[in-house]
């Protein structure tokens, strides 16, 4: 059961308020043990500021002594900085100011209105410093409203070589995703990724980690956005650093790239084969249900297997906090794309057959394939219902059709070639 | 040009122009003879003219003589020939002045005569003998002996020849005609003189097996610009000739000491290392070097002193190497004897390891395997020395003033490294095993030592380890040291421990990654991981870790041997997919090899079967990179199996375009040999491994994979091929399986035409394939067009759709087809596209490999279309994480926190 779990693999490339989420997730299905996980948990949090999650945690049990300590002292923490920072927002809060910033872009630098502000109004360099220590303390306890916002100021304060800017990219986006702002998390999301393909780092490796990162991260928000599964599709494959990046460091994300072109509506042919053979290529390192049915399906041509991963699948995906919500989609899909392979290969099938290869009953599978060939209008496949059979129209190629194909255009490109040299030999002429 | 080389199939042009150089010097000193005699000037009597005149004529004979002897030593009778024409035109012009001075023909002439005359019937009559010369030789040997009869006949010799048959001289009598001469003349002649200190050398080399290289360089010095001996020596004769003229009296007595005390050198040198010095008294003027005043206290400044006087007769032309070797050694007992301290020892070891390996006066020959031992023992000594105590510092940073050797309250700084010569005893190794005979036991007795070089380098390692932080260390010593280590344990196979053997790899690679900033030590560590890694059968890991090296691109650019490495681990590769089931890759990377026709040459296992096209410094070059027997790829079985890849290749595909005209063919060299043994007019039953492979593929072209099977699989083949892997049967099933696959394809292909339905179960049953299998297969064909067919299901039939086209349709197909290819390269000629630039989608990430520069042919795309690693791109970078990602992809990433 927890084999296919992807959790402790996604881990090490998630921020901690970000896989809290996840556990919630993953606690109600038992897939792991409860005490464990519960302890993990708590464990977790305890290294955040969320003390009252902790406390929550003990469910009615006493409470340890240096949690409640703990506790005294964020909060006396908390209202330092409060202090420190109030001043430094009520001159961001100035409409002015805030007019500066929301019509401020990126090329001409952060450094225009931090000029300004320190000319105008008294404005400090440690204030901004102030600003982001603030934000991320917030952050850590759990108030990722003002996070957010004191990190768009800061964003737009600081210059983009300050060691921070890139932490405070992070943070903003995280601060999104958790208060589940889909539209502003995915614009920051190509805020980061805009700065990480710049390359501002000092080794490879240390890009390819980075961009590991923001695709983890990028799952949250494109799993949750309508257009979202294109744009992995997008980012993830037909990026070619981006998917280097996904075969180094973190082939599991495989997973969620497979899912999403087989859901993709648009543009699936290519991207399938694009996808099986890295799914290939990667096979040795990284296989579960998802991609191991597309490896049946492509690779192998074994369509029993096939379907046994398809039913592992719904398993795998019903249990992944990103996949839950597509499952009926994927299903669907990956139903068309086995009913299509059978129509490229056979030319006769009994529905019978077909049924117990798609998962249904007869009639339900009759009148699916019904709808299939109507929606997606499959040339010649006709359903013979008397011996209960789908018949495919042939359509071989004749030779005579070959040659025709072959020599259709011949005749434009000779029409080329000629007036080209036509061109050139006027060109010459008049250049003496 | 070394001896070696001379003895072996030599060029005609090389030997005559030493000829000429050799002439040349006889002139030359014939020519200062008469400078001398001009100098004697009219006063002098009128017999000393004379004399002079007859005894330079002898002595020009015997310099004639001489060379030929080294002809005739050496087995080359082209030169002998020649040789012996110029004796014989230089024996008639001077045979006027002997007869006018009533001489008659010398003796050591006629001697030589009976020499050559016997030698060449030998020669003539061992037939074995015969058949061992040379092309060259054999031709030169029949006119010489007619010549020498007739020479002799003609000059009415006979006589002389047969009274000296029945009185001869004792074999390897030199020149008693001197000795009879000197008795005859009051005075000494120059022939004597000057003949002496070739005389001497062949004494020593008679003596002394060990100081060959004196010997050697005798006759080599002529040849060798570098060596300044010719000069030297033409001087210290004109000098010594200038003296005897003035002294003539006392000249005998003297001359006869000098030879007493060269000799006396001689039998020292060999008995130095048994004999107590106390037996023998410091005649010779390096010994008394060594010799300390007994009445003086020796003191460290003493010692340096006298090391130093030792050691400023280093790389002396007069030095005697093992002379100086053996005063190293008296000089480091006397220090330890009493007790001067490590610092001197050490200083003194160090500088006897370094005599040690000058023993050689060139870099190009290989040590003797004793002093080998010898020196490796001292090593190592030295190196336990160096690991026991932290008090001496060995850097090659210090300044040679810098040193510290006598103060005993700082530690001991001392200039050199040991680490370098630990290296350099791995080179001389190399060399000797280069040049054993690897087929004798000689060779197996040669490779004992290997272990123990082995065990030097670990030893080195954990010095380097232990003293690292001193910071005595060049970074450079230690990346080398490391690497030496990985190049004795990348080819090795081991059955067990392989996870410990695997960590210590990946730990010393991963030492050289990070430490070595030029690129060329980490792309051979590199190239020997991957080795190590497909050897051992870690396909996948070893495959990425090529890919990310990005080696194909930049081989090109990089010096031979690493291309010779890279050849070798592209082999090793090839084989390593061949065990796992990967037909298409494992052809991919042999294939850039063995379609050359030579990999035994690039694979470094065998020196080019073509001499001409190479000059002989090139060869030479060569020779000093071959591989040494024990790390050899076994080039017939990577034959084998890069045949039987081909065939499971390209079987099916003849089988599927045998109506399209051009045919594409996958392997150029699987073809020659089709259509070789299409051409013999009669075939046997396979022999050798190659034709079995050409077999089986005939029966799969016609499709009954169980004759195919049988040639490939039997106990024949078991012999030569299959049991040289580890997992031999596991690799057969596979075999065998993939034949009945490739065979049901190409039956499918060849006979579309004849059927229009097949059953599925038929199919299974025939090919002894499951009914799932068939389908499978049968499924892919369909999908990717290779075949025109559909299932039905209800019957579980195959319904082919094929039809074979009529003669007029085919060739409007190719028509059309010509048209096409017309149009193209039209357009090509009109446009010529620069490059080849857009998307080239994600299977083709890696620039093909050029074309090998210098010998190297083009080779196909590597494993091109793989994987992994952006394009070339703007980021040239990109090879520096891939040598990182192997090592650091094991540990999990540090959590990406905000």
């Amino acid at each position: 059961m927890s084999t296919f779990d992807l959790t402790q693999r996604m881990a090490p490339f998630l921020d901690m308020h970000l896989i809290i989420p996840l556990l919630e997730f993953i606690e109600p299905r038992g897939i792991y043990d409860e005490k464990s996980l519960t302890e993990m948990h708590r464990q977790l949090l305890s290294k955040t500021n969320m003390i009252d999650s902790v406390i929550e945690t003990y469910n009615g049990k006493p409470i340890p002594e240096a949690v409640e300590a703990k506790k005294k002292q964020i909060i006396k923490e908390r209202d330092e900085l409060k202090n420190k920072v109030d001043s430094v927002v009520a001159i961001l809060e100035i409409p002015e100011v805030k007019e500066m910033m929301d019509n401020n872009r990126e090329r001409d630098g952060n450094v225009r209105i931090l000029e300004h502000l320190t000319q105008n109004h008294n404005f400090t360099v440690d204030m901004v410093d102030t600003l982001f220590k603030y934000s991320k303390f917030m952050y850590e306890c759990g108030n990722y409203t003002v996070a957010s916002v004191c990190l768009y100021y800061y964003r737009n304060l600081v210059n983009q070589a300050d060691p921070n800017y890139l932490n405070a990219l992070y943070g903003k986006l995280a601060s999104e995703i958790l208060l589940q702002e889909w539209e502003h998390a995915r614009d920051d999301l190509l805020k980061l990724r805009a700065y990480i393909d710049a390359n501002p780092f000092d080794t490879e490796w240390e890009l390819v980690t980075q961009r590991a990162w923001l695709m983890h991260w990028a799952l949250f928000v494109y799993y949750n956005y309508p257009k979202g599964r294109d744009e992995i599709i997008e980012m993830f494959l037909n990026q070619q650093p981006y998917l280097n990046a996904i075969q180094v460091l973190a082939p599991h994300l495989l997973r969620y790239l497979a899912v999403a072109v087989v859901t993709s509506k648009s543009r699936q042919k290519n991207s399938l084969k694009d996808l099986v053979k890295v799914i290939d290529i990667e096979r040795h390192s990284y296989k579960d249900p998802v991609t191991d049915f597309l490896t049946c399906l492509y690779i192998k041509y074994d369509f029993d297997e096939a379907q046994e991963m398809l039913q592992k699948c719904e398993e795998v995906l019903s249990n992944d906090f990103f996949l839950t919500a597509v499952l009926g989609d994927f299903r669907e899909s990956a139903r068309l794309l086995i009913f299509e392979m059978f129509c490229r290969i056979h030319q006769c099938i009994t529905i019978e057959m077909l049924a117990r290869r798609l998962n249904m009953s007869q009639e339900e599978a009759e009148r699916w394939i019904v709808d299939l060939i109507r929606t997606y209008r499959i040339e010649g496949a006709k359903i013979d219902s008397k011996l209960g059979q789908v018949v495919m129209g042939v359509k071989s190629v004749s030779i005579h059709e070959q040659v025709m194909e072959n020599t259709k255009r011949l005749t434009l490109r000779a029409q080329q070639i000629a007036l080209q040299l036509e061109k050139g030999r006027q060109d010459k002429v008049k250049a003496n | 040009m070394s001896r070696f080389y001379r003895r072996g199939a030599s060029d005609s042009d090389t030997d005559s122009s030493e000829d000429e150089v050799e002439e040349l010097k006889v002139n030359k000193s014939a020519k200062f003879r008469d400078d001398l005699d001009f100098m004697a000037g009219p006063e002098e009597d009128e017999k000393r003219v004379v004399r002079a005149q007859k005894d330079k004529k002898f002595d020009e004979l015997k310099s004639l003589i001489k060379q030929n002897r080294d002809a005739k030593s050496n087995k080359d009778l082209n030169k002998l020939l020649t040789g012996f024409d110029t004796l014989a035109k230089a024996y008639d012009k001077s045979k006027t002045i002997f007869q006018r001075q009533n001489v008659t023909t010398p003796r050591f002439y006629i001697r030589f005569l009976v020499e050559i005359e016997d030698y060449v019937n030998k020669l003539w009559e061992d037939k074995e003998a015969k058949a061992a010369l040379s092309k060259n030789n054999t031709k030169a040997l029949s006119p010489l002996r007619q010549k020498l009869k007739k020479y002799i006949k003609d000059h009415g010799l006979t006589d002389l020849v047969t009274d000296y048959r029945a009185n001869p001289d004792e074999d390897g009598y030199e020149t008693p005609e001197d000795e009879n001469e000197d008795d005859d003349f009051e005075e000494v002649s120059d022939a004597k003189a000057e003949k002496s200190p070739g005389r001497q050398a062949e004494r020593v080399a008679d003596s002394e097996s060990e100081s060959d290289s004196d010997d050697d360089d005798s006759f080599n010095w002529s040849s060798e610009p570098d060596t300044n001996s010719s000069d030297d020596e033409e001087s210290v004769t004109k000098m010594e000739q200038l003296r005897r003229y003035f002294l003539k009296k006392e000249f005998r007595e003297e001359s006869k000491d000098d030879k007493k005390d060269k000799r006396k050198r001689v039998i020292k040198v060999k008995e130095v290392v048994e004999e107590d010095d106390d037996d023998w008294t410091p005649v010779s003027r390096e010994k008394s070097v060594v010799h300390f005043d007994p009445k003086e206290e020796v003191t460290h400044d003493v010692m340096i002193k006298k090391l130093n006087e030792v050691m400023s007769a280093r790389g002396k032309r007069t030095t005697d190497r093992n002379q100086h070797v053996a005063n190293l050694q008296k000089l480091l007992e006397v220090a330890e004897e009493k007790q001067l301290g490590l610092g001197i020892s050490v200083k003194i070891s160090f500088c006897i390891i370094s005599a040690l390996f000058e023993l050689n006066a060139k870099i190009s020959d290989y040590m003797e395997y004793e002093t080998f031992m010898n020196t490796l023992r001292t090593v190592n000594t030295l190196l336990d020395l160096l690991i026991t105590t932290d008090r001496v510092k060995l850097s090659v940073t210090y300044a040679e003033e810098d040193e510290n050797l006598k103060d005993e309250n700082e530690e001991y700084r001392i200039q050199g490294s040991i680490l370098i010569a630990v290296q350099r005893l791995d080179g001389e190794l190399a060399k000797i095993l280069q040049n054993a005979d690897c087929h004798s036991n000689d060779y197996i007795e040669k490779l004992k030592a290997e272990k123990d070089m082995c065990q030097l380098i670990e030893k080195a390692e954990k010095y380097v380890e232990l003293r690292n932080h001193l910071g005595i260390f060049d970074k450079h010593e230690v990346c080398k040291v490391y690497m030496m280590r990985i190049e004795h344990t990348y080819y090795k196979y081991q059955d067990q421990n392989v996870g410990e053997i695997a960590k210590t790899m990946d730990y010393l690679c991963n030492k050289i990654y990070t430490l070595d900033d030029e690129k060329r030590l980490r792309q051979r560590a590199m190239l020997c991981h991957v080795y190590f890694l497909a050897v051992h059968d870690k396909w996948h890991r070893a495959r990425d870790l090529l890919l990310m090296s990005h080696m194909q691109a930049i081989v090109d650019h990089s010096d031979v041997d690493t291309q010779i490495l890279y050849n070798r681990t592209i082999c090793q590769l090839g084989l390593c997919a061949f065990r796992h089931g990967f037909i298409r890759e494992a052809h991919q990377g042999l294939s850039e090899i063995q379609n050359t026709q030579r990999a035994k040459e690039l694979l470094a296992q065998a020196v080019g079967t073509r001499p001409h096209e190479k000059t002989a410094e090139q060869e030479k070059i060569d020779r000093s990179r071959q591989v040494p027997y024990h790390m050899h790829i076994n080039v017939e079985l990577m034959e084998c199996v890069y045949l039987i890849c081909s065939m499971l290749l390209e079987i099916p595909h003849m089988a599927s375009c045998e109506f399209e005209m051009r045919r594409r063919m996958l392997s150029r060299s699987f073809h020659y040999q089709l259509k070789q043994s299409e051409k013999a007019s009669l075939t046997g039953p396979p022999e050798n491994t190659r034709e079995h492979v050409v077999a089986a593929s005939k029966a799969m072209l016609n499709g009954d994979w169980k004759k195919c099977k049988d040639y490939i699989v039997n106990e024949k083949m078991n012999q030569k091929v299959w049991n040289l892997f580890h997992n031999a049967d596991q690799v057969k099933d596979m075999v065998v399986r993939r034949i009945q696959e490739e065979s049901l394809r190409t039956y499918l292909l060849t006979y579309s035409t004849v059927y229009s339905t097949v059953s599925l179960k038929k199919l299974a049953s025939l090919f002894d394939l499951s009914k799932k299998d068939v389908h499978s297969i049968i499924s892919k064909m369909i999908i990717q067009e290779e075949l025109s067919a559909t299932l039905d299901e209800p019957t579980d039939c195959l319904i082919m759709h094929r039809v074979e086209p009529s003669r007029l349709q085919m060739l409007a197909l190719n028509l059309s087809d010509k048209l096409q290819t017309l149009a193209e390269n039209n357009e090509q000629i009109l446009e010529p596209r620069t490059g080849r630039g857009g998307y080239q989608g994600p299977g083709s990430w890696f620039p093909g490999r050029n074309e090998r520069q210098g010998d190297k042919q083009k080779g196909s795309g590597g494993f091109q279309g793989e994987r992994r690693g952006g394009p070339g791109g703007p980021d040239g970078k990109r090879g520096n994480w891939g040598s990182q990602g192997g090592q650091q992809r094991r540990h999990p990433q540090k959590q990406r926190a905000f």
